[in-house]
């Protein structure tokens, strides 16, 4: 654990970033400071934009060429920004180990694990090839691998998500680096070994007294890890204090209305408080305070004043001009209590269910062979779906819910099973019938650009399907667009602009106009939130359940996220391999698990408010405590 | 007659006159660094005993002189191959003379007695005697053989033996010129050429020319050394060395490099650059016609006032100073050019008239022509460009409306050739006389029923007088005067319009002396010396 | 892997059934090869006997037949033009050709492949520049012009090479330099756009993040993942210009298949034709199949599955 008194490791202070664009410069990172000691964990944790990773990146000398520093970074009092060419390469790869968000594209895939763990050894420490092979195999077992003889001889495509980033680990430990650096480490893996992979880091910082900078969008991972907390929006610190401090005391209302907007599965039955609007451009940053635009305690004062870092508690700094009065009057602890109540009387006619799924299977053939190996994608998964509720799937990558939705969607033929929405049994159409079938049923993916023509305005995008089938005339396509986009909360403006010109939120918001055009009565909607920041998500998660609520809808939500997928639901399918391991009410589901598997996936989701320190203070003492290194971890 | 044609020499279809262009540009850019300047007449003599390199565009897949009539197929056969009689043609006119044979008498209208030379062996010992000239007739009269002069030499009804040294051909109709036809008339030695083949003997032939084969690659070397039983006089050179160089481009380039001494076929812009540099060049000319037949049985050429009208569309001074750059020879109304046995003097040419040309369309009722010119591509020097000339020379006709340049793939084109495929108007070739260069051979074309490439052209008189021409013996007046008649109805009723003699432009080093081509294309490899030093 | 190897042995059996009798009947429809064989002036005897003595005269399905029984032998006939074996003709052009590919395919991909990286790494500096510039000439002067241009320099002007090829190592390095410079251009530009790609990559970050030398950061890790999509590019065009590439062999009259089955297309020259198609089939087919070996080795995902195959 980190000793208070200890003497900074790495030194932030006044950090700029600047990047040279063809539209002029955009001022990324604007004065940051924050400083970690050893053996201490600091979390910066922010949305997409907010700075984050690029002052990582700045400490790391890992800037593109168009990028320049200015302030200072010091780290064991050496000034780091000051470093150029081989020097700074030597100095990062002596000082800091580093881990990236995808461990597989982390990796390169043209060499296995071990050579590409033995080469920094060579490249840095003139191991001969022996030596090298051998501290890398003993590295991948400090990091919790097992069979590290065989492991080491794999590529990384032959490695689960979860050993590769400990693969990645092992790699940034291998010179023995005070300063650990791991930007989104757990963002790309299953939340069933984001935690093994977080007690794993933290375990080797009190073993080889590291300190640790974690970089996240994740409140619980930051809840659940981190000593102290950086909270980061457009390029500044906002607020800066102890994970105690800064995640159950906000003193800054962003902070505050970031927890608001995380769905908990202790609060389910109360609306999110999202944060109204979108992070703003680095280019164009709003006057004053740059959260003033989305906060719902600003003042004409917040709108032309730069705050500053104040001082609101021991130790704890938060930049807003109102935080004293704020955090008197209780006004931030709003987020605890959830938003308004849910209304729960929705008409749940299991009886009559408008759609049937009975035992779909889906098999892809393994290799070409004739000996009929195949992969049971889906595997015998049966459910009903009530008219205007929401069925939510869950599960881990590979679970096969995503081909669930494909299969649901018509976009994929089922190997066996049937599949009845309204009566129809979708799995056994073709031509006509099925496009007849395709206007009651439309599917939302989880990237919404990608299923946009860039070169269409988005009025174009919304109109497309009016036009292909036939509604109405120009004028009164027209009208329904400008309905459309009202209706997904975006002003009649949009329909003029691109769909690159959009936030990640607001072409959700298109993506999901588009699929009402047509009045469906079912929508599939797959992983339409992963893609999106914690604010945004709780937007368009509360759009979702409000035209619900006015339209009627059916939907099928298919998520990773088990409080996220529990908040949309009213009942909720876990699946596994393939199956589906428990269905059953959302509220039953959460207070009486039944199977195993629900339960590990009830036990990884991360609460801010239950979890805090929940790695941090016991990092020797779950899942694979037992196995104890082979090796001695220092030479 | 015109050649099994050398396929090889197409590749020039490749080639783009832009291309040239370049070369061209460079070669007076670099000029000066090799010293290419014209040298001072260098008056030294040349030396025997010369290794001699020539660039060609095409080395024969193999050197079978029982095919080989023209150029180029010719000239590498013939320095090698045993001819019974030889057409000379290196000096003045174009004379028989001996060359297996010694003598020769017509016993008959339809009877030759041919007196063999007794001192010649074939190169592996092997006597020319009359068995040989049997069983080399009696192999070329078998069609089997495939043998492409028994089109010319198919009237030979029998051969025999009269004695070891004398022999009597039967023919099946009167020709007064057979022997400047077996002028053509390759003789083996029997039981060589019966051991291996007629397919390995083409590749290795023997013969008592004034050289042998020393090393044959087919379709990419030929190496010729002298021949030391030779029955035509010991050559010069100690050996004359083929390359295949397919790129008139390349082939200048060659020379220039000075990794050939003498090239063929130097490309119309290639002169130029060569000229200003230290070479020499040899205005050579093929014993072929550029023709474009016109008689059709059917459509506007029918009527032969526009056949008439057509030819005097035609200025051929301007089309040979255009696309030729001046070089060959201006055709005159006849088949025959000027250098040729059957020329007559007397047929001069359509003069170039317009306005006479329009009026006889006018007179003919025609307008609004749409023709088409059918022409090969790569296949005769500048056939595309002449083709294109020629077609916007008719087309300045008022009643032409437009003319159709159709350029045909080789093996389309013979199907033309060969009346497989249907004619257009226009259909331009090259009509071939090597190696006998006389008149007859061309004008026999136009007889009715002729078997190759017929144009359906039929005029009972013509046919008449190339009987007359056909039993008049050389060098007579009736012979001159049936020349001179067939070419006088060939002006009348225009089948078709001998536009040019093709030109044959050779360069060598200014090293090299004692080139020369004979009329029918073929140099006289014998006689080539080389300065040394 | 065996049954990577009956695969390839399949496709090559269709491959070959497939081109040649699609030749066999292309070439006669297109017309009679005996006039191409006799000349202009043959009489109609003559012709007659050379199509009864190839066989012309039978029903084209009984040629057919006879044909693939042939095929079967691998007894392509004798060649129209050369009245030797076709295939032993086909066989003394094709070393020609493919000395001339795989010496200009080494020097393309040890000029273009470090170019491209080059290009690649100082996309917007003066070398991305330059690579991109000689790329875009390379690709856009006709080969001939180069050809020639590179004879008037090299053999006419400075002497120093033969102008024509045919013998000798001297003569190969013209020809082989022009047909270089035409693949080495196309190499470049692919290289340069594959390397951009990996640059973008997160192994490159995380070896930039190790403190590894730039070189090594090109040339070990960026250079391997390039070589997978390269080793296509360059097995499609070894395939392409070992089965000849008429221009250059035309320029440097230089003995290879290419021009000999042009030729033998404008002679009709069907048994050579048949030899030739026959061979490059073959040849294509193995040089996908030593690519297909390759990319097992250079991309360790593609060996997995074959491992499960």
């Amino acid at each position: 654990m980190a000793g208070a008194d200890a003497v900074p490791l790495l030194e932030v202070e006044g950090l700029d970033v600047t990047f040279d664009t063809l539209g002029g410069p955009v001022h990324a990172v604007r004065g940051a400071d924050w400083s970690v000691r050893q053996g201490e964990t600091l979390v910066v944790l922010g949305e997409s934009g907010s700075g984050k990773s690029v002052s990582l990146h700045a400490v790391a000398g890992l800037l593109p060429a168009n990028g320049h520093t200015a302030g200072r970074v010091r780290f064991q009092g050496r000034d780091v920004l000051g470093l150029r060419g081989a020097q700074l390469r030597r100095f990062c790869a002596e000082n800091y180990g580093m881990v990236f968000q995808d461990p597989m594209s982390s990796l390169d895939p043209s060499f296995t694990v071990g050579d590409q763990i033995a080469e920094i050894l060579r490249v840095h420490r003139g191991a001969s090839a022996k030596d090298a092979w051998q501290r890398a195999m003993d590295l991948l077992s400090v990091v919790r691998i097992d069979d590290p003889a065989r492991r080491a001889k794999q590529y990384p495509h032959e490695l689960s998500g979860g050993m590769r980033q400990r693969v990645m680990i092992a790699m940034a430990i291998a010179l023995d680096p005070p300063l650990f650096l791991a930007d989104e480490p757990t963002t790309a893996l299953d939340t069933s070994v984001r935690g093994a992979v977080l007690e794993t880091m933290i375990e080797l910082r009190d073993r080889l007294s590291m300190g640790v900078v974690l970089i996240t969008h994740d409140i619980g991972v930051a809840a659940a890890v981190a000593d102290r907390v950086a909270v980061m929006y457009a390029g500044r610190v906002v607020e800066y204090g102890t994970a105690e401090q800064v995640l159950h005391q906000p003193g800054h209302p962003y902070t505050a209305a970031l927890l608001g907007s995380l769905p908990r599965l202790r609060r389910l039955r109360s609306t999110l408080t999202a944060i109204p609007g979108a992070p703003p451009n680095a280019a164009r940053l709003p006057a004053g305070c740059s959260f003033h635009p989305r906060c719902r305690f600003a003042t004409d004062r917040c709108a032309e004043e730069l705050p500053v870092l104040q001082l609101s508690g021991a130790g704890q700094v938060a930049a807003c001009h109102w935080t004293e009065r704020l955090s008197a009057d209780g006004d931030l602890g709003y987020w605890r209590a959830g938003g308004d109540p849910l209304v729960d009387a929705r008409p749940g006619d299991a009886e009559q269910p408008f759609v049937a799924v009975e035992n779909l299977v889906k098999e892809y053939p393994l290799g070409s062979g004739r000996k009929g190996r195949v992969l049971r994608a889906v595997d015998d998964v049966s459910f009903t779906i009530p008219k205007g509720t929401t069925l939510g799937l869950v599960g881990e990558s590979g679970s096969g819910k995503s081909t669930t939705a494909m299969i649901m969607s018509g976009l994929l033929a089922p190997t066996s099973g049937r599949v009845v929405i309204g009566g129809v049994d979708i799995a056994r159409l073709s031509g006509k019938a099925m496009r007849d079938v395709r206007r009651d049923l439309q599917v939302v993916f989880q990237d919404p650009y990608s299923s946009m023509d860039p070169r269409m305005t988005i009025g174009q995008i919304v109109d497309e399907p009016l036009l292909v089938h036939k509604r109405g005339s120009k004028a009164q396509r027209r009208g329904r667009v400008t309905e459309l986009l009202d209706l997904v909360g975006l002003d009649g403006d949009y329909a003029g602009r691109f769909p690159h010109q959009l936030s990640g939120g607001q072409a959700q918001r298109v993506a999901i106009a588009r699929a009402l055009a047509l009045e469906p009565a079912l929508m599939v909607l797959d992983e339409p939130v992963a893609a999106l920041d914690l604010s945004i998500q709780a937007q368009i998660l509360n759009l979702l359940r409000d035209l619900q609520a006015r339209l009627g809808l059916t939907y099928l939500f298919i998520g990773h996220d088990l409080a996220a997928v529990a908040y949309i639901s009213d009942r909720v399918a876990v699946m596994s391999s393939g199956k589906i391991v428990e269905l059953d009410r959302v509220d039953a589901i959460y207070q009486r698990p039944a199977a195993a598997y629900t339960r590990q996936l009830l036990d990884a989701v991360l609460d801010p408010e239950t979890d805090l320190g929940r790695y941090r203070d016991r990092p020797t003492t779950r899942k694979e405590a037992s196995c104890v290194p082979s090796a001695p971890v220092t030479p | 007659m015109s050649p099994k044609t050398e396929v090889l020499g197409r590749f020039r279809a490749l080639k783009v006159s832009a291309l040239v262009g370049v070369v061209a540009l460079l070669a007076t850019a670099c000029g000066s660094s090799n010293g290419d300047k014209k040298a001072e007449a260098d008056s030294s003599p040349g030396a025997a005993g010369a290794n001699i390199v020539v660039g060609v565009g095409a080395i024969n897949p193999d050197l079978d002189a029982f095919s080989a009539t023209s150029p180029p197929r010719s000239f590498y056969a013939y320095p090698v191959w045993s001819l019974l009689t030889r057409v000379d043609t290196l000096g003045e006119g174009a004379k028989v003379v001996p060359g297996v044979a010694e003598s020769w008498t017509r016993v008959n209208d339809l009877t030759w007695q041919f007196v063999l030379r007794k001192d010649l062996k074939f190169a592996n010992g092997e006597p020319v005697d009359a068995a040989a000239v049997v069983y080399s007739t009696k192999f070329m009269l078998d069609p089997k053989n495939e043998a492409s002069i028994r089109g010319k030499l198919g009237i030979i009804k029998q051969v025999e033996a009269v004695d070891d040294n004398t022999i009597r051909f039967t023919m099946s109709a009167p020709e007064a010129i057979l022997p400047r036809l077996l002028g053509a008339m390759p003789i083996v030695p029997p039981k060589e050429h019966a051991r291996v083949g007629a397919k390995a003997f083409n590749v290795k032939p023997i013969g008592t020319g004034a050289f042998m084969v020393e090393k044959f690659v087919p379709g990419k070397e030929l190496v010729l050394v002298p021949n030391p039983n030779s029955g035509q006089g010991k050559a010069l050179p100690a050996s004359i060395t083929f390359k295949a160089i397919p790129e008139d481009a390349a082939r200048v380039a060659a020379l220039r490099a000075g990794d050939v001494d003498i090239i063929t076929k130097v490309p119309i812009d290639g002169i130029k650059p060569l000229e200003s540099g230290a070479f020499t060049l040899y205005d050579a000319v093929e014993p072929r016609t550029y023709v474009v037949d016109l008689f059709t049985d059917s459509g506007p050429l029918t009527d032969v006032r526009v056949r008439r009208a057509i030819a005097q569309s035609l200025d051929l001074d301007a089309l040979v100073q255009g696309v030729m750059g001046g070089k060959g020879q201006v055709g005159q109304g006849q088949l025959a050019p000027s250098f040729m046995s059957g020329y007559c003097k007397d047929v001069t040419r359509y003069p170039y008239d317009l306005a006479a040309a329009n009026k006889l369309m006018a007179e003919a009722g025609v307008s609004g022509l749409k023709l088409k010119f059918q022409t090969s591509q790569g296949f005769i020097l500048n056939d595309t460009l002449l083709a294109q000339a020629i077609g916007e020379m008719v087309n300045k006709l008022d009643a032409v409306e437009s003319v159709e340049i159709a350029p045909m793939e080789f093996s389309n084109y013979l199907d033309v050739y060969y009346n497989r495929t249907e004619r257009a108007d226009f259909f331009a070739w090259g009509m071939s006389s090597s190696p006998f260069v006389d008149a007859s051979v061309q004008l026999e074309r136009l007889v009715s029923g002729y078997p190759q490439h017929n144009i359906g052209y039929s005029n009972p008189k013509y046919d008449e007088w190339f009987g007359k021409l056909r039993s008049a013996e050389e060098g007579t007046p009736e012979r001159q005067q049936a020349f001179c008649e067939l070419s006088k109805i060939y002006k009348e009723d225009v089948p078709s319009v001998a536009v040019m003699t093709m030109p044959d432009v050779w360069a060598s080093s200014d090293k090299i002396r004692g080139f020369k081509v004979d009329q029918a294309g073929n140099p006289a490899w014998e006689l080539i010396t080389k300065v040394t030093g | 892997m065996a049954k990577l190897l009956r695969q390839r042995l399949l496709q090559l059996v269709l491959v070959i059934l497939g081109l040649s009798s699609l030749v066999f009947f292309l070439v006669r429809i297109s017309g009679d090869p005996a006039s191409a064989i006799a000349g202009a002036d043959a009489d109609p005897e003559t012709l007659a006997a050379i199509r009864s003595n190839l066989g012309l005269n039978e029903p084209v399905l009984v040629q057919y037949v006879r044909f693939l029984g042939d095929l079967l032998v691998l007894d392509f006939g004798d060649s129209y033009q050369y009245r030797s074996d076709a295939m032993a003709l086909v066989l003394d052009r094709f070393p020609a050709s493919a000395l001339l590919t795989i010496i200009a395919m080494l020097i393309a991909v040890g000029l273009g492949v470090p170019a491209g990286v080059l290009g690649a790494v100082h996309r917007d500096g003066l070398l991305g520049r330059a690579v991109n510039g000689l790329a875009i000439l390379g690709q856009s002067v006709p080969n001939f012009v180069l050809g020639l241009v590179l004879i008037m320099i090299f053999a006419v002007s400075l002497g120093w090479l033969p102008s024509f090829g045919g013998d000798g190592a001297m003569s190969l390095i013209l020809p082989a330099v022009t047909l270089a410079a035409f693949i080495c251009a196309r190499q470049m530009r692919l290289v340069q756009a594959y390397t951009l790609e990996e640059l973008s990559k997160g192994y490159v970050r995380t070896a930039n993040s190790l403190g590894y030398s730039t070189r090594r950061i090109r040339y070990r890790h960026i250079l391997r993942n390039v070589t997978v999509p390269m080793l296509s590019l360059v097995g499609l065009e070894l395939g392409q210009f070992i089965a000849g590439s008429v221009v250059i062999e035309s320029v440097f009259s230089w003995p290879g298949l290419g021009r000999l089955m042009v030729e033998s297309v404008t002679a009709r020259d069907y048994p050579v034709l048949q030899a030739g198609v026959f061979v490059i089939g073959v040849l294509v087919v193995l040089i996908n199949f030593i690519v297909d070996l390759l990319y097992q080795v250079v991309d360790p995902r593609l060996k997995a599955q074959l491992v499960t195959r």
